[in-house]
């Protein structure tokens, strides 16, 4: 079974950084050198960037949650949502499933990964999916 | 993680030197400094990037919205920069066509 990690923190901006740590500390167990590792390090920048600007700045915001899979063959990453955040990654995932709908964020995201899809749930909830190949 | 800012001026052209990074907890403070600028009439800006460790895409739309506004003032923004993670950023978006970028102060002043 691949080894994988479970993330959870606040949708805040002062987390995104937090983000960043988390994912640079799982290189020595990705297999990829230091720069496709920094390239992950900043689509993740981005997508929580999207989360917690969409979400609510109040004492009790939403929870970011996501999931990093070391594959041999890919790291795929899953951003999830939870009861609290349902709404906003439904209102999200619109953009990252149109391009049309551009910004630097999307660009640089679907640039830098190979594969980006929106996997629908049960109920409103939702995963996005990333995948990083080796 | 923090961003800091030092600034320089230098026969009419503002020199903002950031160390550390740029994202969406810190780019206001980026923002509020080229706001500051521009309503204090400084219409022409380096930004210099050589020592900022990570960069997204919210400090890219801070430096947009200031290119904005000084050219709203036939001023400009140049930027420095070598790094190869952060010009990667700048190509992916294309903003490698709407901002100067140098490799050193010298060239930057003197596109200015």
């Amino acid at each position: 079974m691949a080894p994988s990690v479970r993330f959870v923190i606040p949708a805040k901006r002062e987390f995104v950084g937090l983000v960043r740590l988390a994912v640079g500390g799982l290189a020595p167990a990705m297999p990829f050198d230091a720069d496709t590792v920094e390239d992950i390090k900043l689509v993740m920048s981005e997508i929580c960037t999207n989360i917690v600007l969409g979400s609510s700045q109040e004492i009790d915001a939403p929870e970011l949650a996501f999931t990093v899979t070391m594959n041999p063959s890919d790291v795929t990453i899953e951003i999830d949502s939870s009861e609290t955040v349902d709404e906003l990654m439904s209102a999200t995932s619109v953009e990252w499933t149109k391009p049309k709908q551009s910004g630097y964020g999307l660009s640089i995201i679907t640039a830098l990964m190979d594969n980006v899809e929106l996997i629908p749930g049960g109920g409103n909830r939702s995963i996005l999916r990333l995948k990083k190949f080796t | 993680m923090d961003l800091k800012i030092e600034v320089d001026e230098k026969d009419g052209v503002v020199l903002l030197k950031l160390n550390g990074e740029v994202d969406v907890y810190t780019a206001p403070k980026l923002k509020s400094r080229l706001v500051d600028l521009v309503d204090q009439g400084k219409f022409k800006i380096i930004v210099d990037l050589e020592e900022v460790d990570f960069m997204d895409s919210s400090g890219l739309g801070v430096l947009v919205g200031g290119l904005k506004r000084v050219r709203s003032h036939d001023g400009a923004i140049a930027l420095i920069c070598t790094q190869e993670n952060i010009l990667k950023i700048f190509r992916i978006t294309g903003l490698v066509k709407v901002f100067p970028i140098f490799e050193n102060r010298d060239q930057a002043v003197q596109s200015i």
